[in-house]
């Protein structure tokens, strides 16, 4: 059975977990931020 | 230089072996009637082919019989055709978007363009110091204990493969085998995360497994690491797949899997008790009959490599179990700190939640070149929206995963130690991308722009990976020396060497005369330096390295008359046992230091009062 579709506010916190994980990893790949070894 | 008809040699020595292979395989997956369709028939055929292969290698040159391509030519000439044959599989998903193609495209230039790289000269580290030498021994004579090479000690299934390539004069094409195993894992993947997900997210994760920074570092070189991934990751697979289906030819297939995964590398017999609690503890126990059957498999696979310890090091287990049944010639400390130092691959301790917590997110936002964000962001940003309430197979499945990334963070915390379960991050990331694609339009918009974005910089980063090393197959001299200059020099000193040359570690696999490596981890035997309280002495070190051949050594010290660095040869030269070579070039090492030959001196060249 597939997983029911995110809806409301966990669909907003699911868009802004994928962008900001995104963002952060390339933040530290690309523009050398520091956050963990 | 290598003309049009050096280049073709080159060619054929990289793919002929990966088809003899795949023709292997396709024989053994018709014999256990194993279902499959497209380039996941494909995948599996290579997976379990290589494993046998590697077997039928092994025995061949404890014989000393020779592996021409031309006999490799004969098998996949033979065998290629088991892989035409039709078993019931629909080959297509037809609810498959119209874009998957595109990224199944995609797919295949990045693999294509991953196989032309691994034919560049071997520049990565533990490739030319350790495995392509062992192979380059065991191609120059039979398959035999090999003194001062720990290495060719510790399970060398997948450097087997490379035999064939290297005997045929082709050491450059040994590591097609590696950008094969690349493949077979991308292919893997997107068979399982399209059952799992969706077809087009299981294209994705293809993709992005092929092209993430773990498999760019590690497809185009001879490091075997992909090909334990991919050994490991489909017995576990499989495991799961009895699991859910109860087909017990999936159990067969597991403890085929975990019996050639262990032969390449020691540590994943992990995944026998991590297989058989998939298999035990999930809705569908096997009966005892086909556990029975399974695990004979399993003995059968291993026992060739255990025989092989035993009369090589006197320990069928070795390393394992060095207290009760010895270490054969090489020193118990050097296994301890060995395992010691795979530890420190990521610098945190990891004993306390926090610094487990700390490696999980290096994992993503780490700047480790063990660890740090390689496997790009997707595991972590759509992984975790995969998490729900799970079946009992499912949970089984998720702790299996947990233990065995507990048992990797603690003990080898370097993340190509863990390829087995990684594959199964990316199938996480696609059921999650998947839901989320499901759920209305900003969504979709927000995952292909994530998406579109992390192609564009894995593209890029796989094109300043691999396009010089393309470029460098008509030059690979020119190539090396551009990359490791200080490696170029050491080959330089090394051939106006005596005898076996000892060098501190390096590109054992470009030097012209025999070296023997200095480096306690590649000897075994050796600590010509202290290390952690462990110290040869200088007189003992002597002997050794005398009983080794050695002749001469080329060492990298500090420029100026401040001795070399090493207590040992200082006190050699001393005393007049060694003795720099006068008119010598002085070349370039790293980090502002600079080669110095020396030579051993013969005990009848050396003056009364020295003797």
């Amino acid at each position: 059975m597939p997983d029911p579709p995110f809806r409301g506010a966990s669909l907003a916190l699911a868009i802004a977990w994928l962008l900001g994980v995104t963002a952060l990893h390339l933040a530290v790949r690309l523009a050398g931020l520091s956050l963990v070894p | 230089m290598r003309d049009l008809p050096a280049l073709a040699g080159l060619l054929v020595a990289g793919v002929v072996p990966n088809l003899a292979y795949l023709a292997l395989g396709a024989w053994i997956a018709r014999a256990l009637g194993l279902r499959a369709s497209g380039c996941e028939r494909i995948a599996r055929a290579y997976v379990v082919g290589t494993g046998a292969a590697s077997l039928a290698i092994l025995l061949l040159r404890a014989l000393d019989v020779p592996l021409p391509l031309l006999a490799c030519a004969a098998i996949a000439a033979a065998g290629l055709p088991a892989l035409r044959t039709q078993d019931g599989v629909a080959p297509s998903a037809p609810d498959a978007p119209r874009w998957r193609r595109a990224v199944d495209v995609a797919t295949l230039v990045a693999a294509g363009l991953t196989f032309l790289a691994a034919l560049g000269p071997e520049t990565f580290w533990d490739g030319f110091e350790y495995h392509l030498p062992i192979v380059q021994a065991w191609t120059q004579g039979p398959l035999r204990a090999l003194p001062g090479w720990l290495d060719a000690e510790t399970r060398t299934g997948v450097d087997l493969l490379y035999v064939p390539a290297v005997a045929a004069g082709q050491p450059d094409a040994a590591a097609a085998v590696t950008a094969c195993f690349a493949a077979a894992l991308a292919a893997l993947v997107r068979a399982e995360a399209g059952r799992r997900a969706s077809p087009g997210a299981g294209s994705l994760a293809a993709f992005f497994t092929l092209v993430v920074p773990l498999t760019l570092a590690n497809a185009a070189s001879t490091y075997v690491d992909l090909g334990v991934g991919a050994y490991g990751f489909l017995a576990l697979l499989a495991a799961d797949r009895w699991s859910r289906d109860g087909d017990p030819r999936q159990l067969l297939l597991s403890a085929l899997c975990l019996g050639f995964a262990a032969n390449a590398k020691l540590h994943a017999a992990t995944l026998v008790p991590a297989a058989a609690a998939i298999a035990w503890l999930g809705e569908r126990p096997p009966g005892a009959r086909l556990a029975l059957r399974a695990a004979a498999l399993l003995a059968a696979v291993t026992i060739p490599w255990l025989v092989k310890e035993a009369l090589t090091t006197g320990n069928p287990f070795f390393p394992l179990f060095g207290g009760w049944l010895g270490t054969g010639p090489f020193d118990p400390r050097h296994l301890a700190l060995r395992q010691l130092r795979l530890g420190t691959d990521y610098p945190l301790p990891r004993t306390a939640p926090s610094g487990l917590a700390a490696y999980l997110l290096s994992l993503t936002f780490g700047r480790n070149v063990h660890s740090g964000g390689l496997v790009g962001p997707l595991p972590l940003a759509l992984g975790v929206l995969a998490i729900r309430r799970p079946t009992r197979k499912g949970g089984v499945l998720a702790a299996t995963l947990g233990a065995l990334w507990l048992l990797q963070a603690l003990f080898m915390p370097a993340l190509r130690f863990a390829t087995p379960i990684l594959p199964f991050f990316a199938i996480a990331a696609a059921i999650g991308g998947t839901r989320l694609a499901r759920s209305g339009a900003a969504a979709r918009v927000a995952l292909t722009g994530v998406l579109l974005v992390l192609a564009g910089v894995h593209g890029l980063r796989l094109a300043d990976a691999y396009l010089p090393r393309i470029a460098a197959l008509r030059d690979p001299h020119a190539y090396e020396a551009a990359v490791f200059p200080d490696q170029d020099h050491l080959r330089q000193l090394v051939t106006l060497g005596r005898g076996v040359v000892a060098i501190p570690g390096g590109a054992a696999a470009w030097m012209e005369r025999p070296v023997y490596l200095l480096s306690w981890e590649r000897n075994g035997e050796l600590f010509l330096d202290p290390v952690h309280g462990a110290h040869t002495s200088a007189d003992d070190a002597l002997v050794l390295l005398r009983r080794r051949g050695v002749g001469s050594l080329v060492l990298d010290v500090a420029p100026g008359n401040h001795g070399t660095g090493h207590a040992s040869v200082d006190e050699w030269i001393r005393d007049g046992v060694a003795r720099v070579r006068d008119g010598a070039p002085r070349l370039a090492a790293r980090r502002g230091r600079e080669w110095l030959l020396l030579d051993l001196v013969d005990l009848i060249d050396r003056p009364e009062s020295h003797r």
